[in-house]
Protein backbone atom coordinates (compact mmCIF):
# COMPACT_ATOMS: atom_id res chain seq x y z
CA UNK A 1 0.00 0.00 0.00
CA UNK A 2 1.30 3.21 -1.01
CA UNK A 3 0.24 6.82 0.68
CA UNK A 4 1.11 9.90 -1.16
CA UNK A 5 0.32 13.64 -0.45
CA UNK A 6 -1.12 15.41 -4.02
CA UNK A 7 0.31 18.60 -4.85
CA UNK A 8 -2.54 19.86 -6.08
CA UNK A 9 -5.21 19.08 -3.63
CA UNK A 10 -2.61 18.75 -0.17
CA UNK A 11 -5.13 15.53 0.22
CA UNK A 12 -3.69 11.94 0.88
CA UNK A 13 -4.20 9.48 -1.63
CA UNK A 14 -4.12 5.44 -0.98
CA UNK A 15 -2.70 3.14 -3.80
CA UNK A 16 -3.30 -0.30 -3.26
CA UNK A 17 -0.94 -2.62 -5.50
CA UNK A 18 -2.37 -6.31 -5.76
CA UNK A 19 -0.18 -9.23 -7.69
CA UNK A 20 -2.49 -10.61 -10.49
CA UNK A 21 -2.21 -14.72 -9.96
CA UNK A 22 -2.58 -16.39 -13.26
CA UNK A 23 -6.69 -18.08 -11.87
CA UNK A 24 -7.57 -13.94 -12.19
CA UNK A 25 -5.83 -13.28 -15.38
CA UNK A 26 -8.43 -12.74 -18.01
CA UNK A 27 -6.74 -11.89 -21.63
CA UNK A 28 -9.29 -9.30 -21.68
CA UNK A 29 -8.92 -5.54 -20.67
CA UNK A 30 -12.29 -4.94 -19.23
CA UNK A 31 -11.98 -8.65 -16.97
CA UNK A 32 -9.05 -7.25 -15.44
CA UNK A 33 -10.62 -3.65 -15.26
CA UNK A 34 -13.56 -5.50 -13.40
CA UNK A 35 -11.21 -6.67 -11.00
CA UNK A 36 -9.87 -3.64 -10.42
CA UNK A 37 -13.59 -2.21 -9.80
CA UNK A 38 -14.28 -5.07 -7.72
CA UNK A 39 -11.35 -4.74 -5.27
CA UNK A 40 -11.50 -0.86 -5.37
CA UNK A 41 -15.14 -1.68 -4.43
CA UNK A 42 -14.44 -3.98 -1.25
CA UNK A 43 -11.53 -1.54 0.09
CA UNK A 44 -14.28 1.18 0.27
CA UNK A 45 -16.95 -0.81 1.88
CA UNK A 46 -14.73 -2.06 4.00
CA UNK A 47 -12.43 0.92 5.07
CA UNK A 48 -14.83 3.88 3.57
CA UNK A 49 -12.11 5.61 2.00
CA UNK A 50 -11.28 5.61 -1.78
CA UNK A 51 -7.76 3.30 -2.59
CA UNK A 52 -7.02 3.28 -5.62
CA UNK A 53 -5.78 -0.14 -7.20
CA UNK A 54 -2.55 -0.83 -9.24
CA UNK A 55 -2.87 -4.40 -10.46
CA UNK A 56 0.89 -5.44 -10.80
CA UNK A 57 2.17 -8.71 -12.30
CA UNK A 58 2.95 -11.82 -9.16
CA UNK A 59 6.20 -11.52 -7.39
CA UNK A 60 7.02 -7.62 -8.40
CA UNK A 61 5.80 -6.51 -5.08
CA UNK A 62 9.55 -6.52 -2.82
CA UNK A 63 9.56 -8.89 -0.39
CA UNK A 64 10.83 -8.02 3.17
CA UNK A 65 13.31 -10.67 4.86
CA UNK A 66 12.54 -9.27 8.65
CA UNK A 67 9.52 -7.38 9.65
CA UNK A 68 6.76 -7.09 6.90
CA UNK A 69 6.90 -3.70 5.43
CA UNK A 70 3.18 -3.59 4.01
CA UNK A 71 3.09 0.51 3.83
CA UNK A 72 5.13 2.75 2.09
CA UNK A 73 4.68 6.29 2.53
CA UNK A 74 5.76 8.62 0.19
CA UNK A 75 4.63 11.72 1.78
CA UNK A 76 7.23 14.33 3.01
CA UNK A 77 5.86 14.58 6.44
CA UNK A 78 8.69 15.53 8.80
CA UNK A 79 11.37 16.89 6.07
CA UNK A 80 9.60 20.54 5.43
CA UNK A 81 12.93 21.70 2.89
CA UNK B 1 -10.11 -26.21 -32.59
CA UNK B 2 -8.70 -22.66 -33.79
CA UNK B 3 -5.28 -21.04 -33.36
CA UNK B 4 -4.08 -20.98 -29.40
CA UNK B 5 -3.03 -17.64 -28.55
CA UNK B 6 -0.86 -16.68 -25.47
CA UNK B 7 -1.40 -13.52 -23.70
CA UNK B 8 0.67 -12.52 -21.32
CA UNK B 9 -0.09 -9.86 -18.56
CA UNK B 10 2.70 -6.95 -17.98
CA UNK B 11 3.13 -4.18 -16.44
CA UNK B 12 3.12 -0.83 -18.29
CA UNK B 13 6.98 -0.42 -17.48
CA UNK B 14 9.95 0.36 -20.38
CA UNK B 15 11.59 -2.86 -21.52
CA UNK B 16 8.78 -5.21 -20.28
CA UNK B 17 7.91 -6.28 -23.99
CA UNK B 18 11.18 -6.63 -24.66
CA UNK B 19 11.54 -8.90 -21.76
CA UNK B 20 9.18 -11.40 -23.31
CA UNK B 21 10.52 -11.54 -26.95
CA UNK B 22 14.01 -11.71 -25.92
CA UNK B 23 12.42 -15.02 -24.17
CA UNK B 24 10.86 -16.15 -27.12
CA UNK B 25 13.91 -15.23 -29.42
CA UNK B 26 16.11 -17.42 -26.93
CA UNK B 27 14.18 -20.49 -27.65
CA UNK B 28 14.42 -19.95 -31.17
CA UNK B 29 10.64 -19.14 -31.54
CA UNK B 30 8.98 -17.17 -34.01
CA UNK B 31 5.94 -14.54 -33.98
CA UNK B 32 3.08 -14.86 -36.54
CA UNK B 33 1.07 -12.75 -34.68
CA UNK B 34 1.52 -9.71 -32.16
CA UNK B 35 -0.63 -7.45 -30.31
CA UNK B 36 -0.83 -5.68 -27.31
CA UNK B 37 -4.20 -3.97 -25.09
CA UNK B 38 -3.13 -1.18 -22.65
CA UNK B 39 -4.26 0.85 -19.75
CA UNK B 40 -2.43 3.39 -17.77
CA UNK B 41 -1.48 0.67 -15.66
CA UNK B 42 -0.49 -2.45 -17.35
CA UNK B 43 -0.94 -4.23 -20.26
CA UNK B 44 -2.22 -7.76 -21.92
CA UNK B 45 0.42 -8.93 -24.68
CA UNK B 46 -1.30 -11.31 -27.41
CA UNK B 47 0.71 -13.47 -29.53
CA UNK B 48 0.72 -16.42 -31.73
CA UNK B 49 4.05 -17.94 -32.21
CA UNK B 50 4.94 -20.70 -34.61
CA UNK B 51 4.95 -23.18 -31.30
CA UNK B 52 2.56 -22.37 -29.00
CA UNK B 53 3.16 -25.49 -26.69
CA UNK B 54 7.24 -23.98 -26.23
CA UNK B 55 6.18 -20.25 -26.19
CA UNK B 56 4.21 -20.99 -23.18
CA UNK B 57 6.92 -23.32 -21.38
CA UNK B 58 9.63 -20.86 -21.65
CA UNK B 59 7.09 -18.10 -20.40
CA UNK B 60 5.96 -19.84 -17.69
CA UNK B 61 9.93 -20.57 -16.77
CA UNK B 62 10.21 -17.34 -16.73
CA UNK B 63 7.41 -16.45 -14.50
CA UNK B 64 5.44 -14.74 -16.85
CA UNK B 65 1.63 -14.75 -15.99
CA UNK B 66 -0.04 -16.30 -18.82
CA UNK B 67 -2.81 -17.75 -20.35
CA UNK B 68 -4.11 -19.48 -23.82
CA UNK B 69 -7.55 -18.59 -25.88
CA UNK B 70 -8.68 -20.25 -29.05
CA UNK B 71 -9.02 -17.51 -31.69
CA UNK B 72 -10.41 -17.72 -34.82
CA UNK B 73 -7.61 -17.24 -37.94
CA UNK B 74 -8.91 -16.37 -41.53
CA UNK B 75 -7.40 -16.02 -44.74
CA UNK B 76 -8.64 -12.93 -46.79
CA UNK B 77 -8.52 -11.30 -49.69
CA UNK B 78 -6.46 -8.23 -49.33
CA UNK B 79 -8.39 -6.10 -50.95
CA UNK B 80 -10.50 -3.35 -50.47
CA UNK B 81 -13.62 -4.56 -48.65
CA UNK B 82 -12.56 -8.21 -47.90
CA UNK B 83 -12.73 -7.85 -43.72
CA UNK B 84 -16.15 -5.57 -43.90
CA UNK B 85 -17.73 -8.47 -45.91
CA UNK B 86 -16.49 -11.07 -43.37
CA UNK B 87 -17.84 -8.55 -40.82
CA UNK B 88 -20.61 -8.79 -42.42
CA UNK B 89 -21.36 -12.05 -42.15
CA UNK B 90 -20.52 -12.26 -38.46
CA UNK B 91 -23.24 -9.72 -37.74
CA UNK B 92 -25.99 -11.40 -39.46
CA UNK B 93 -25.01 -14.41 -37.60
CA UNK B 94 -25.57 -12.48 -34.67
CA UNK B 95 -21.39 -13.50 -33.60
CA UNK B 96 -20.00 -11.05 -31.38
CA UNK B 97 -16.18 -10.26 -31.83
CA UNK B 98 -14.42 -9.47 -28.78
CA UNK B 99 -11.42 -8.28 -30.48
CA UNK B 100 -9.27 -7.84 -33.78
CA UNK B 101 -5.92 -7.89 -34.97
CA UNK B 102 -3.90 -8.76 -38.27
CA UNK B 103 -1.10 -11.36 -38.44
CA UNK B 104 2.27 -11.13 -39.64
CA UNK B 105 1.46 -13.82 -42.39
CA UNK B 106 0.91 -12.85 -45.84
CA UNK B 107 0.75 -14.62 -48.25
CA UNK B 108 0.56 -14.01 -51.95
CA UNK B 109 -2.82 -11.76 -52.06
CA UNK B 110 -4.32 -12.44 -49.12
CA UNK B 111 -3.62 -11.95 -45.26
CA UNK B 112 -4.63 -13.14 -42.43
CA UNK B 113 -7.18 -11.93 -39.79
CA UNK B 114 -7.49 -13.15 -35.74
CA UNK B 115 -10.61 -12.74 -34.19
CA UNK B 116 -11.37 -13.71 -30.92
CA UNK B 117 -15.20 -14.81 -30.54
CA UNK B 118 -16.99 -16.07 -27.72
CA UNK B 119 -18.40 -18.97 -29.85
CA UNK B 120 -15.28 -19.70 -31.96
CA UNK B 121 -16.78 -22.89 -33.33
CA UNK B 122 -19.94 -21.47 -34.76
CA UNK B 123 -17.88 -18.65 -36.63
CA UNK B 124 -16.09 -21.08 -37.95
CA UNK B 125 -18.59 -23.25 -38.96
CA UNK B 126 -20.60 -20.25 -40.74
CA UNK B 127 -17.04 -18.65 -42.64
CA UNK B 128 -15.68 -22.39 -44.05
CA UNK B 129 -19.35 -23.19 -45.07
CA UNK B 130 -19.52 -20.16 -47.38
CA UNK B 131 -15.85 -20.47 -48.48
CA UNK B 132 -14.00 -19.04 -46.20
CA UNK B 133 -10.43 -20.46 -45.62
CA UNK B 134 -10.28 -21.08 -41.76
CA UNK B 135 -6.69 -22.04 -40.81
CA UNK B 136 -5.93 -24.43 -37.73
CA UNK B 137 -2.16 -23.72 -37.46
CA UNK B 138 0.60 -21.51 -39.00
Amino acid sequence: MVVDRSEKTHLDDVELHVEVSIDQFSDETRGMEALRSKIEAVMKSKLGISVKVKLVEPMSIERSIGKAKRVIDKRNLYNKD
Amino acid sequence: MGIQQISIFLENTAGRIADVTGVLKDAGINLRAIMIADTADFGILRVIADDSEKALAVLKEHKFTTRTTDVLAVHISDAVGSLHEVLTIFDKHEINIEYIYASLEKTGQSAVIIFKIEDCKKAKEVLCDIGFDCIDSF
